[in-house]
Protein backbone atom coordinates (compact mmCIF):
# COMPACT_ATOMS: atom_id res chain seq x y z
CA UNK A 1 0.00 0.00 0.00
CA UNK A 2 1.65 3.22 -1.04
CA UNK A 3 0.94 6.84 1.58
CA UNK A 4 -1.38 9.30 0.25
CA UNK A 5 2.04 11.16 -0.90
CA UNK A 6 3.19 8.40 -2.90
CA UNK A 7 -0.05 8.09 -4.31
CA UNK A 8 -0.42 11.76 -5.06
CA UNK A 9 3.35 11.86 -6.61
CA UNK A 10 2.05 8.49 -9.18
CA UNK A 11 -1.31 10.48 -10.22
CA UNK A 12 0.90 13.62 -10.30
CA UNK A 13 3.07 11.45 -12.92
CA UNK A 14 0.10 10.45 -15.16
CA UNK A 15 -0.14 13.92 -16.22
CA UNK A 16 -2.96 15.37 -18.28
CA UNK A 17 -2.97 12.95 -20.94
CA UNK A 18 -3.83 9.75 -19.30
CA UNK A 19 -7.55 8.72 -18.63
CA UNK A 20 -6.53 6.72 -15.55
CA UNK A 21 -5.30 9.67 -13.52
CA UNK A 22 -7.21 10.47 -10.94
CA UNK A 23 -6.99 14.04 -10.46
CA UNK A 24 -8.45 14.33 -13.88
CA UNK A 25 -11.62 12.86 -12.68
CA UNK A 26 -11.55 15.31 -9.44
CA UNK A 27 -11.19 18.45 -11.45
CA UNK A 28 -13.82 17.62 -13.59
CA UNK A 29 -16.45 15.52 -11.08
CA UNK A 30 -17.61 18.94 -9.92
CA UNK A 31 -17.38 21.02 -12.97
CA UNK A 32 -19.88 17.76 -14.64
CA UNK A 33 -21.74 18.20 -11.44
CA UNK A 34 -22.75 22.27 -11.77
CA UNK A 35 -23.54 21.55 -15.67
CA UNK A 36 -25.92 18.97 -14.36
CA UNK A 37 -27.35 21.53 -11.42
CA UNK A 38 -27.71 24.20 -14.19
CA UNK A 39 -29.24 22.10 -16.63
CA UNK A 40 -31.72 20.35 -14.13
CA UNK A 41 -32.79 24.02 -12.56
CA UNK A 42 -33.18 25.55 -16.13
CA UNK A 43 -35.65 22.23 -17.13
CA UNK A 44 -37.74 22.29 -14.01
CA UNK A 45 -38.00 25.86 -14.10
CA UNK A 46 -39.08 25.80 -17.65
CA UNK A 47 -41.47 22.93 -16.93
CA UNK A 48 -43.22 24.93 -14.41
CA UNK A 49 -43.56 27.69 -16.15
CA UNK A 50 -41.25 30.10 -14.53
CA UNK A 51 -43.26 29.51 -10.81
CA UNK A 52 -41.20 27.89 -7.79
CA UNK A 53 -37.67 29.57 -8.58
CA UNK A 54 -36.42 28.61 -5.46
CA UNK A 55 -37.39 24.90 -5.25
CA UNK A 56 -36.06 24.45 -8.56
CA UNK A 57 -32.89 25.89 -7.48
CA UNK A 58 -32.46 23.35 -4.55
CA UNK A 59 -33.39 20.41 -6.79
CA UNK A 60 -31.08 21.32 -9.18
CA UNK A 61 -28.30 21.78 -6.35
CA UNK A 62 -29.01 18.06 -4.66
CA UNK A 63 -29.40 16.57 -8.38
CA UNK A 64 -25.66 18.37 -8.91
CA UNK A 65 -24.65 17.15 -5.41
CA UNK A 66 -26.28 13.13 -5.96
CA UNK A 67 -24.43 13.28 -9.20
CA UNK A 68 -20.91 14.70 -7.95
CA UNK A 69 -20.93 12.01 -4.84
CA UNK A 70 -22.10 8.81 -6.97
CA UNK A 71 -19.14 9.89 -9.75
CA UNK A 72 -16.39 10.61 -6.66
CA UNK A 73 -17.33 6.95 -4.98
CA UNK A 74 -17.30 5.18 -8.51
CA UNK A 75 -14.06 7.00 -9.27
CA UNK A 76 -12.20 6.25 -5.57
CA UNK A 77 -13.55 2.26 -5.51
CA UNK A 78 -11.88 2.23 -9.28
CA UNK A 79 -8.69 4.01 -8.41
CA UNK A 80 -8.61 2.17 -5.02
CA UNK A 81 -8.67 -1.51 -6.56
CA UNK A 82 -6.51 -0.91 -9.50
CA UNK A 83 -4.15 -4.31 -9.56
CA UNK A 84 -1.22 -2.06 -9.07
CA UNK A 85 -3.01 -1.40 -5.27
CA UNK A 86 -1.87 2.50 -6.02
CA UNK A 87 -4.69 4.03 -3.47
CA UNK A 88 -5.59 4.34 0.04
CA UNK A 89 -8.10 5.53 2.35
CA UNK A 90 -6.43 8.86 3.35
CA UNK A 91 -6.32 9.47 -0.47
CA UNK A 92 -10.48 8.99 -1.04
CA UNK A 93 -10.62 11.10 2.02
CA UNK A 94 -8.64 13.80 0.49
CA UNK A 95 -10.69 13.43 -2.80
CA UNK A 96 -13.62 13.75 -0.59
CA UNK A 97 -12.53 17.15 1.23
CA UNK A 98 -11.81 18.79 -2.40
CA UNK A 99 -14.44 17.56 -4.27
CA UNK A 100 -16.83 18.50 -1.19
CA UNK A 101 -16.42 22.16 -0.97
CA UNK A 102 -15.82 22.64 -5.05
CA UNK A 103 -19.01 21.50 -5.72
CA UNK A 104 -20.94 23.17 -2.69
CA UNK A 105 -19.17 26.38 -3.99
CA UNK A 106 -19.94 26.51 -7.59
CA UNK A 107 -23.39 24.83 -6.95
CA UNK A 108 -23.73 27.78 -4.19
CA UNK A 109 -22.01 30.51 -6.97
CA UNK A 110 -24.57 29.48 -9.84
CA UNK A 111 -28.22 29.64 -6.80
CA UNK A 112 -26.65 33.22 -6.35
CA UNK A 113 -26.03 33.89 -9.61
CA UNK A 114 -29.39 33.05 -10.79
CA UNK A 115 -30.96 34.18 -7.37
CA UNK A 116 -29.53 37.54 -8.42
CA UNK A 117 -30.63 37.59 -12.07
CA UNK A 118 -34.13 37.23 -10.68
CA UNK A 119 -33.80 39.67 -7.51
CA UNK A 120 -31.30 42.29 -8.34
CA UNK A 121 -32.82 45.89 -8.76
CA UNK A 122 -29.54 46.65 -10.49
CA UNK A 123 -29.43 43.92 -13.03
CA UNK A 124 -33.32 44.75 -13.45
CA UNK A 125 -32.70 48.41 -13.73
CA UNK A 126 -29.42 48.11 -16.51
CA UNK A 127 -31.72 46.04 -18.60
CA UNK A 128 -34.17 48.22 -18.80
CA UNK A 129 -32.08 51.08 -19.35
CA UNK A 130 -30.45 49.13 -22.26
CA UNK A 131 -33.72 49.68 -23.96
CA UNK A 132 -33.78 53.53 -24.09
CA UNK A 133 -30.55 54.77 -26.06
CA UNK A 134 -31.69 57.92 -25.18
CA UNK A 135 -31.97 57.48 -21.12
CA UNK A 136 -34.71 57.81 -18.78
CA UNK A 137 -35.83 60.58 -16.60
CA UNK A 138 -34.62 59.86 -13.28
CA UNK A 139 -38.83 60.95 -11.96
CA UNK A 140 -39.89 58.10 -14.07
CA UNK A 141 -37.36 55.39 -12.74
CA UNK A 142 -38.50 56.30 -9.28
CA UNK A 143 -41.83 56.06 -9.40
CA UNK A 144 -41.38 52.70 -11.23
CA UNK A 145 -38.76 51.70 -8.30
CA UNK A 146 -40.86 53.35 -5.70
CA UNK A 147 -40.32 51.67 -1.66
CA UNK A 148 -43.88 50.82 -1.54
CA UNK A 149 -43.34 48.85 -5.27
CA UNK A 150 -40.16 47.14 -4.06
CA UNK A 151 -42.42 46.05 -1.14
CA UNK A 152 -45.21 44.79 -2.62
CA UNK A 153 -42.92 42.86 -5.32
CA UNK A 154 -41.24 41.43 -2.21
CA UNK A 155 -44.49 40.54 -0.24
CA UNK A 156 -45.84 38.73 -3.06
CA UNK A 157 -42.70 36.83 -3.90
CA UNK A 158 -42.34 35.56 -0.37
CA UNK A 159 -46.12 34.97 0.29
CA UNK A 160 -45.87 32.60 -2.89
CA UNK A 161 -42.47 30.83 -1.80
CA UNK A 162 -44.44 30.41 1.74
CA UNK A 163 -41.66 32.30 3.69
CA UNK A 164 -44.71 35.07 4.91
CA UNK A 165 -48.13 34.36 5.45
CA UNK A 166 -50.75 37.22 6.21
CA UNK A 167 -53.11 36.70 8.66
CA UNK A 168 -55.90 39.46 10.15
CA UNK A 169 -54.24 42.12 7.87
CA UNK A 170 -50.53 41.24 9.69
CA UNK A 171 -47.91 39.90 8.20
CA UNK A 172 -46.20 37.62 9.74
CA UNK A 173 -42.56 35.42 9.06
CA UNK A 174 -44.19 31.43 8.30
CA UNK A 175 -41.04 30.28 7.01
CA UNK A 176 -37.44 30.76 8.95
CA UNK A 177 -35.18 30.30 6.02
CA UNK A 178 -34.16 33.81 5.34
CA UNK A 179 -34.64 35.03 8.74
CA UNK A 180 -31.85 32.50 9.39
CA UNK A 181 -29.88 33.30 6.11
CA UNK A 182 -30.38 37.62 7.12
CA UNK A 183 -29.28 36.77 10.68
CA UNK A 184 -25.42 35.36 9.11
CA UNK A 185 -25.07 38.22 6.31
CA UNK A 186 -25.65 40.93 9.05
CA UNK A 187 -23.42 38.92 11.36
CA UNK A 188 -20.88 38.95 8.61
CA UNK A 189 -21.19 42.31 7.32
CA UNK A 190 -20.44 42.96 11.26
CA UNK A 191 -17.03 41.83 11.19
CA UNK A 192 -15.71 42.36 7.41
CA UNK A 193 -17.56 46.03 6.99
CA UNK A 194 -18.08 46.71 10.65
CA UNK A 195 -21.55 48.05 10.63
CA UNK A 196 -24.53 46.38 10.08
CA UNK A 197 -26.69 47.98 7.57
CA UNK A 198 -25.23 50.18 4.89
CA UNK A 199 -28.20 52.37 5.97
CA UNK A 200 -26.50 52.91 9.66
CA UNK A 201 -25.49 56.66 9.28
CA UNK A 202 -29.17 56.97 8.79
CA UNK B 1 -4.54 16.46 2.60
CA UNK B 2 -1.89 18.64 0.52
CA UNK B 3 -4.88 19.62 -1.96
CA UNK B 4 -7.22 20.40 -0.37
CA UNK B 5 -5.33 22.02 2.35
CA UNK B 6 -3.56 24.27 -0.66
CA UNK B 7 -6.72 25.54 -1.92
CA UNK B 8 -8.58 26.23 1.11
CA UNK B 9 -4.98 27.74 3.03
CA UNK B 10 -4.62 30.03 -0.17
CA UNK B 11 -7.98 30.92 -0.10
CA UNK B 12 -7.64 31.62 3.89
CA UNK B 13 -4.55 33.79 3.68
CA UNK B 14 -6.14 36.01 0.70
CA UNK B 15 -9.47 36.57 2.87
CA UNK B 16 -7.10 37.40 6.30
CA UNK B 17 -5.34 40.05 3.98
CA UNK B 18 -8.45 41.64 2.59
CA UNK B 19 -10.38 41.88 6.17
CA UNK B 20 -7.45 43.82 7.21
CA UNK B 21 -7.33 45.90 4.32
CA UNK B 22 -10.89 46.74 4.41
CA UNK B 23 -10.86 47.40 8.10
CA UNK B 24 -7.98 49.97 7.43
CA UNK B 25 -9.83 51.49 4.76
CA UNK B 26 -12.85 50.61 2.71
CA UNK B 27 -11.68 50.67 -1.24
CA UNK B 28 -13.99 53.04 -3.08
CA UNK B 29 -15.31 50.08 -5.52
CA UNK B 30 -15.66 47.31 -3.09
CA UNK B 31 -16.75 44.41 -5.21
CA UNK B 32 -14.84 44.92 -8.29
CA UNK B 33 -11.43 45.55 -6.27
CA UNK B 34 -12.18 42.49 -3.80
CA UNK B 35 -12.37 40.34 -7.28
CA UNK B 36 -9.31 41.30 -8.48
CA UNK B 37 -7.46 41.00 -5.16
CA UNK B 38 -8.52 37.10 -4.76
CA UNK B 39 -7.69 36.80 -8.46
CA UNK B 40 -3.98 38.64 -8.40
CA UNK B 41 -3.66 36.74 -4.84
CA UNK B 42 -3.79 33.17 -6.55
CA UNK B 43 -0.28 33.33 -8.54
CA UNK B 44 1.46 35.10 -5.97
CA UNK B 45 0.37 32.95 -3.33
CA UNK B 46 1.57 30.06 -5.91
CA UNK B 47 4.67 31.70 -6.25
CA UNK B 48 5.15 31.96 -2.55
CA UNK B 49 4.49 28.08 -1.76
CA UNK B 50 7.32 27.49 -4.89
CA UNK B 51 9.44 29.52 -3.22
CA UNK B 52 9.34 28.17 -0.11
CA UNK B 53 9.09 24.74 -1.55
CA UNK B 54 5.49 23.65 -0.53
CA UNK B 55 5.22 22.58 -3.82
CA UNK B 56 7.50 21.10 -6.57
CA UNK B 57 8.16 22.89 -9.36
CA UNK B 58 7.03 19.61 -11.35
CA UNK B 59 3.60 19.99 -9.90
CA UNK B 60 2.83 23.39 -11.45
CA UNK B 61 1.38 22.95 -14.90
CA UNK B 62 -0.26 19.17 -13.90
CA UNK B 63 -3.71 18.27 -12.83
CA UNK B 64 -3.14 18.64 -9.24
CA UNK B 65 -2.57 23.02 -9.72
CA UNK B 66 -6.06 22.56 -11.68
CA UNK B 67 -7.31 20.68 -9.21
CA UNK B 68 -6.20 23.15 -6.36
CA UNK B 69 -6.83 26.05 -8.62
CA UNK B 70 -10.63 25.08 -8.91
CA UNK B 71 -11.11 24.57 -5.11
CA UNK B 72 -9.36 28.24 -4.67
CA UNK B 73 -11.64 30.22 -7.44
CA UNK B 74 -14.76 27.67 -6.52
CA UNK B 75 -14.30 29.39 -2.56
CA UNK B 76 -13.67 32.57 -4.25
CA UNK B 77 -16.72 32.55 -6.43
CA UNK B 78 -18.77 31.94 -2.93
CA UNK B 79 -17.45 34.91 -0.77
CA UNK B 80 -17.34 37.61 -3.81
CA UNK B 81 -20.85 36.56 -4.48
CA UNK B 82 -21.90 36.64 -0.36
CA UNK B 83 -20.05 39.91 -0.50
CA UNK B 84 -22.23 41.39 -2.74
CA UNK B 85 -25.27 41.21 -0.38
CA UNK B 86 -22.88 42.27 2.22
CA UNK B 87 -22.34 45.53 0.55
CA UNK B 88 -25.41 46.25 0.06
CA UNK B 89 -28.39 45.51 2.25
CA UNK B 90 -30.62 43.20 0.57
CA UNK B 91 -34.57 44.10 0.79
CA UNK B 92 -35.66 40.98 0.98
CA UNK B 93 -33.41 39.78 3.89
CA UNK B 94 -33.88 42.99 5.69
CA UNK B 95 -37.33 43.27 5.69
CA UNK B 96 -37.73 39.22 6.73
CA UNK B 97 -35.31 40.44 9.76
CA UNK B 98 -37.44 43.34 10.67
CA UNK B 99 -40.83 41.23 10.35
CA UNK B 100 -39.54 38.30 12.25
CA UNK B 101 -38.88 40.95 15.37
CA UNK B 102 -42.38 41.67 15.35
CA UNK B 103 -44.11 39.16 17.50
CA UNK B 104 -47.90 40.21 16.56
CA UNK B 105 -46.67 40.92 13.08
CA UNK B 106 -46.66 43.94 11.04
CA UNK B 107 -49.33 45.80 9.10
CA UNK B 108 -48.87 47.05 5.51
CA UNK B 109 -48.74 50.02 6.81
CA UNK B 110 -45.60 49.34 9.30
CA UNK B 111 -44.00 48.09 6.03
CA UNK B 112 -44.46 51.08 4.65
CA UNK B 113 -42.34 52.90 7.07
CA UNK B 114 -39.79 50.67 7.66
CA UNK B 115 -39.00 50.76 3.51
CA UNK B 116 -39.56 54.31 3.37
CA UNK B 117 -36.51 54.61 6.20
CA UNK B 118 -34.25 52.54 3.44
CA UNK B 119 -34.03 54.37 0.50
CA UNK B 120 -32.92 50.98 -1.27
CA UNK B 121 -33.24 52.40 -4.66
CA UNK B 122 -31.46 55.29 -4.28
CA UNK B 123 -28.16 53.44 -2.72
CA UNK B 124 -28.29 51.24 -6.00
CA UNK B 125 -28.78 54.30 -8.55
CA UNK B 126 -25.98 55.62 -6.43
CA UNK B 127 -23.85 52.37 -6.73
CA UNK B 128 -24.62 52.28 -10.52
CA UNK B 129 -23.25 55.62 -10.90
CA UNK B 130 -19.92 55.00 -8.62
CA UNK B 131 -19.31 51.71 -10.35
CA UNK B 132 -19.36 53.73 -14.05
CA UNK B 133 -22.29 51.73 -15.60
CA UNK B 134 -24.55 54.44 -15.61
CA UNK B 135 -24.40 58.03 -15.81
CA UNK B 136 -26.89 61.39 -15.24
CA UNK B 137 -27.29 64.16 -17.71
CA UNK B 138 -29.90 66.40 -17.32
CA UNK B 139 -31.96 64.95 -15.03
CA UNK B 140 -31.58 61.62 -17.35
CA UNK B 141 -29.86 58.14 -16.27
CA UNK B 142 -27.87 56.52 -19.43
CA UNK B 143 -26.20 53.24 -19.52
CA UNK B 144 -23.02 54.20 -20.23
CA UNK B 145 -21.49 52.04 -23.33
CA UNK B 146 -21.56 48.55 -23.86
CA UNK B 147 -22.57 46.72 -20.62
CA UNK B 148 -20.38 44.55 -18.62
CA UNK B 149 -19.96 40.63 -19.52
CA UNK B 150 -21.08 39.57 -16.46
CA UNK B 151 -24.34 41.50 -17.14
CA UNK B 152 -24.48 40.33 -20.23
CA UNK B 153 -24.42 36.42 -19.38
CA UNK B 154 -26.39 37.34 -16.53
CA UNK B 155 -29.05 38.66 -19.15
CA UNK B 156 -28.32 35.91 -21.26
CA UNK B 157 -28.91 33.25 -18.69
CA UNK B 158 -32.63 34.76 -17.90
CA UNK B 159 -33.66 35.16 -20.60
CA UNK B 160 -33.83 31.34 -20.96
CA UNK B 161 -36.90 31.08 -18.86
CA UNK B 162 -38.51 34.32 -19.21
CA UNK B 163 -38.75 37.92 -19.39
CA UNK B 164 -37.58 40.31 -16.20
CA UNK B 165 -40.38 41.53 -13.97
CA UNK B 166 -40.23 45.83 -14.24
CA UNK B 167 -40.40 48.01 -11.09
CA UNK B 168 -39.70 46.95 -7.57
Amino acid sequence: MFSTAQSLDIAVALGWSDWRNPLLFVLFIPLVGLAINVLTQIVLLRLAKGRGFMKTIALGFFTGALFTFIAYFVAGVIWCSTAEDRGSLSLLLEWLFVIGPTYAGLGYGYASFANLGNTSIRIRLCEELRQYPAGRPVEDIQQQYSESGILHLRLHRLSEGGDLAKLEDRWRVNRQRFVRIGGVIFFAKQVVLGRRSEFDFH
Amino acid sequence: MRLAFTGVGLFVVAFVIHLVWWRIKLPYRQLPTLFKWFLLFFPIGFGALKAFGFWPPTWLLSPATAVVALLYFSLTITYVITYSALEADSPTLSLMRWISQKPDGATEADLESFMASRPFFQARLKALDVDGMTVRREGRVYLNGQPSLFFRVIISWRALYGSIDKGG
